[in-house]
């Protein structure tokens, strides 16, 4: 609807032939252009007004909007040409009533000559003179407001020239779309509580079958035959996979809704990749794959030590998974523009067009080992964005059935 | 003393703590929190979401006590996460000295923790 009214403005030869000097270079479209890019709805009124306000050389403009049960119009905003003011005696008329309720409730232009006569000018302002003229703010078959401009006196402009109705449809149009932005920005702070109270009460119960599984298994409630051993460690697998898929939906929330904090510090890498690799040896000694890391001098980055750990686990986890029974995994780190971490497989590799998918959410490669390996597709969704959030990067070089090369870029620590 | 107002839970943490040599306190209603907590404690775990008063104002109380404020708090909870998040970033500015997820975090290994603390 808005870009076809945008085309509208584009396409036609209205352009506002005003004695103000203000706007004799600006065409609606520009105007249009302006108040369409603004998300709060105060900023556009004000901006709508004080253009009405300069095109029309008035007296004063002013905007009221419809409330939510559409039986009275609010007062929002009041440009008069010593600049905003706030609504002094009157801050709102009911539907059909004054020179602004009776717009409304119409649907069309309410003119008053002469605000001392009639008795349908009720702001009683201490004004002795001028012309009110109201203009109904008309969007999609709904009024969502109206504009009313006051002239220093009668016989001003007594009914909307083009150029006004034409304004008066451009502030109609972005007060819809900025109620629109308002109502899904509520949306998605709706869907975000949801998702975080969800996020509890899944890792509540969660937390209650891991606990007691890893009790049983601790021999909390006495020794288990072998039998009930392997049945227990199955049983707990399953949990563990469930734990994860909850952590990275949790993750991918944070993500999506730019919630998540980074605490940047110079810190040791190499101290980050053996803490990584100490903490998924026992996971690669169960698949006899030796990983292969020669430490250097302490190479400092600036970036999230936590989240760059969170990364690194991810790929390093990865690695173990896609890697066949007594492979070799090897970490290396190189210094560029940025510190370069590559962390190099002897596993299954990825196709060319798979490389250009796997950081996509919900992206799973379909090959012999993805199957066993599990995981729901948004571990390199997660660690990209994390990598680049801290600002670097994560990138991958693979050659199907030989292995592949995943790099991350960190940013090299400040002085 | 364990802070928390899921049973099941309270049951867990209690067994394993029990069977590691710790005596346990249970709190289950954080308004009765502080009162128990002055009795003394060598260690509190604190639960975050909790009815009527949350673990973050638990945590500022007990802070703010001249009698309490000694006390170390881990925080245990399923709100947020242990690697970006404010929430943790929250319980450490209030001086909590540890931030652990329940759920990614077993019995054995708040144990482990609490040992850790303690000695």
């Amino acid at each position: 609807m808005l870009s076809a009214i945008k085309k509208n403005l584009t396409d036609s030869d209205w352009r506002i032939n005003s004695p103000s000097p203000d706007f004799q270079d600006n065409s609606l479209s520009e105007i249009f252009d302006e108040l369409i890019k603004i998300d709060d709805l105060e900023v556009v009124l004000e901006r709508g007004a004080e253009k009405v306000l300069r095109v029309l050389n008035a007296y004063s403009v002013s905007i009221a909007l419809m409330n939510e049960t559409k039986d009275a119009l609010d007062i929002k905003i009041i440009c008069s040409r010593c600049g905003k003011r706030e609504p002094r005696n009157i801050k709102s008329f009911k539907l059909g009533s004054g020179v602004a309720g009776l717009a409304a409730q119409k649907e069309q232009y309410v003119y008053v000559n002469d605000i001392t006569k009639s008795p349908l000018f009720i702001c009683k302002n201490g004004r002795e003179k001028g012309s009110i003229l109201a203009v109904p703010l008309i969007f999609n078959h709904e009024v969502v407001g109206v504009l009313s401009i006051s002239f220093d006196f009668p016989e001003s402009i007594a009914k909307p020239t083009p150029a006004l109705t034409v304004l008066a449809l451009i502030i109609a149009a972005t007060v819809a779309n900025s109620k629109l932005l308002d109502r899904e920005k509520e949306l998605a702070k709706l869907k975000s509580n949801l998702v975080a109270t969800a996020t509890h009460e899944l890792r509540t119960p969660l937390t209650a079958v891991r606990g007691y599984l890893s009790m049983l298994k601790d021999g909390d409630a006495g020794i288990l035959n072998s039998k009930q051993y392997l049945y227990l460690n199955k049983a707990l697998s399953s949990t563990d996979r469930l734990v994860s898929l909850v952590e990275d939906l949790l993750s991918t929330l944070r993500i999506d809704e730019k919630k998540v904090v980074i605490n940047t510090t110079n810190f040791d890498l190499s101290k980050v990749i053996e803490n990584v690799i100490d903490n998924l040896r026992s996971k690669a000694d169960q698949k006899k794959i030796h990983i292969n890391y020669r430490k250097k001098a302490k190479i400092f980055v600036n970036a999230d030590s936590n989240i760059t750990y969170h990364i690194l686990q991810n790929l390093l986890d990865n690695a173990i998974k896609y890697t066949p029974d007594r492979g070799r995994i090897s970490f290396e780190v190189s210094k560029k523009s940025k510190i370069i971490v590559s962390l190099t497989d002897t596993g299954c590799g990825i196709s060319t067009k798979d490389q250009k998918i796997i950081f996509d959410r919900f992206s799973r490669v379909a090959n012999k080992l993805s199957t066993k390996a599990g995981g729901t597709g948004l571990g390199l969704f997660i660690a990209k964005n994390l990598a680049e959030t801290q600002g670097g990067n994560i990138w991958v070089e693979s050659i199907p059935d030989q292995g592949s090369t995943f790099y991350l870029s960190l940013p090299l620590a400040s002085n | 003393m364990l802070i928390e107002d899921d049973l099941t839970l309270v049951e867990m943490y209690k067994e394993k703590l029990k069977n590691s040599g710790y005596r346990v306190l249970t709190v289950t209603d954080s308004k009765l929190a502080m009162q128990r907590i002055r009795t003394g404690a060598d260690l509190i775990l604190l639960d975050i979401l909790m009815p009527n008063l949350n673990g973050f104002e638990v945590l500022k109380r007990v802070k703010s006590d001249e009698k309490t404020k000694h006390i170390p708090v881990i925080v245990l909870t399923n709100i947020g996460s242990e690697s970006i998040d404010n929430d943790k970033k929250l319980a450490f500015s209030l001086g909590a000295i540890d931030y652990m997820i329940k759920s990614l975090n077993t019995p054995e290994s708040i144990v482990q923790k609490i040992e850790s603390v303690l000695n």
